[in-house]
């Protein structure tokens, strides 16, 4: 099957010079616009990824990565270190993109952008998963999510969910046979 | 092909499913230039503006009580005079004073119901050894002005002839020199018969003295001495009188 993904996550992004980091993350934590539009660039197109993945719509996900960046910018003070830049992002974004799938949730399902594809039963594979996924709940999505189409190992996932790695594995379990329920259902 | 099926077909359930997953990852357009301009732009407007709103928070958490102490100025201060009952009046200005002794100062008029007629005459002070120094009603001011009636009353008196005594009295440096001083005032016809009491505070830097007597009404003028203490050197005397509720006959005392 030809891969028509035009942006294609591998993981999370590269990590950057730790000591570059920490001199530009020290300008951003004071509020220079250089510095905050330097980590914009530096991981937008990264978390847009992710949240078109997580949300399936374009608009939905530029308001998402909007909303996640203000949240980190005045964030950036409070943040630690713990993880890196990249993670901690990372979760900002799922976090804002797991709010935005229970709100649409308790609005209705929106229909999911789905590529035309020429080859018919690809398409309907795709539309099968993103039917099954969106039946899933916000948590089971995004757990599938990060590990399947961001392909994350189950260690970076626990660090952007925030959970243990035993947490990740059980949730992943549960997931895919919430999934398999779903999936079978739409064939 | 169903789930279940492509698991058996292939090595494991994980590889199955990561296949399955992976065919239909969805296509993501690239974050374009412009829209990654204006997801930018709108990210640094909203941090903007939400760095704004706490600033404002502080300014109106810090202006409130300067506000509140506005406010309570202006309850307090409205309608003029205020309404609490120990807040004095200031002294009227302009009040005509007593040159010498005998002089009668009437009392200036104040808005009903507070022009309740009352003249006051202030005569001498005594002091022993320095002779006699004349005292001037500078200005009088009502007390407790939501009370229908116009007393008591609160009369600054200042000395006029500083270097006939006054001074000297102080310069000795003498704390608590007795300071006869004679007070006669005369009140409204109406209120004849009744029963006075007339209340002497120096107020001397603040610390008031005061040295109370009552006056036994006959008609409408009354008397009294009394015996007043003077520490330093304000030359403010204030005079109260003030009103008994008990008619009738009161001991005069005469501290002298």
């Amino acid at each position: 099957m030809e891969n028509t993904l035009a942006v294609r996550s591998t993981a999370l992004p590269e990590r950057v010079d730790a000591e570059e980091e920490r001199a530009w993350l020290a300008a951003a934590r004071a509020g220079e616009p250089w510095a905050l539009e330097r980590f914009f660039r530096a991981n937008a197109a990264q978390v847009h990824a992710l949240c078109s993945r997580m949300l399936g719509r374009q608009d939905d996900a530029e308001d998402a990565v909007q909303a996640a960046f203000v949240r980190a910018f005045h964030a950036l003070a409070r943040f630690r270190g713990d993880s890196s830049l990249r993670t901690w992002i990372y979760r900002i974004a799922v976090n804002e993109c797991i709010s935005v799938l229970r709100r649409r949730r308790e609005t209705g399902p929106i229909p999911e952008s789905v590529a035309t594809e020429s080859e018919s039963g690809a398409v309907v594979v795709r539309e099968s998963v993103a039917t099954a996924l969106g039946c899933l709940g916000p948590d089971q999505r995004a757990i599938l999510v990060l590990r399947y189409w961001e392909e994350m190992d189950c260690e970076e996932i626990a660090q952007v969910l925030g959970i243990s790695l035993s947490a990740v594995k059980m949730r992943l379990h549960r997931a895919r046979a919430e999934f398999k329920k779903r999936y079978d259902g739409e064939l | 092909m169903r789930y279940s099926r492509r698991i058996r077909e292939d090595n494991g359930p994980e590889d199955a499913f990561s296949e399955l997953m992976l065919a239909a990852r969805p296509e993501v357009e690239p974050l374009s230039d412009g829209a990654s301009e204006r997801i930018l732009a709108r990210v640094l407007d909203g941090y903007g503006a939400r760095t704004k709103g706490p600033v404002r928070w502080k300014w109106a958490v810090a202006l409130a009580p300067a506000a509140g102490l506005v406010a309570l100025v202006a309850v307090t201060r409205w309608p003029y005079p205020s309404p609490l009952p120990h807040v004095h009046a200031k002294p009227l200005p302009g009040v005509v004073s007593a040159q010498q002794p005998g002089d009668v100062v009437r009392r200036p008029t104040v808005k009903p119901p507070y022009d309740r007629p009352a003249n006051v005459q202030m005569s001498e002070v005594h002091h022993p050894g320095h002779g006699r120094h004349v005292l001037r009603v500078a200005s009088t001011a009502v007390s407790d002005h939501r009370n229908a009636l116009p007393w008591p009353a609160v009369i600054p008196v200042e000395f006029v002839d500083m270097a006939a005594g006054h001074d000297e009295l102080l310069a000795a440096g003498d704390s608590g020199v007795d300071v006869p001083i004679d007070v006669s005032v005369t009140y409204g016809a109406d209120t004849a018969g009744s029963a006075e009491t007339i209340a002497l505070d120096i107020d001397d830097s603040g610390a008031v003295v005061e040295n109370r007597c009552a006056v036994a009404a006959s008609d409408s003028r009354e008397q009294v001495v009394a015996t007043t203490t003077m520490a330093t050197e304000t030359g403010s005397l204030f005079v109260s009188v003030e009103r008994s509720d008990t008619p009738g006959a009161a001991p005069k005392e005469e501290q002298q």
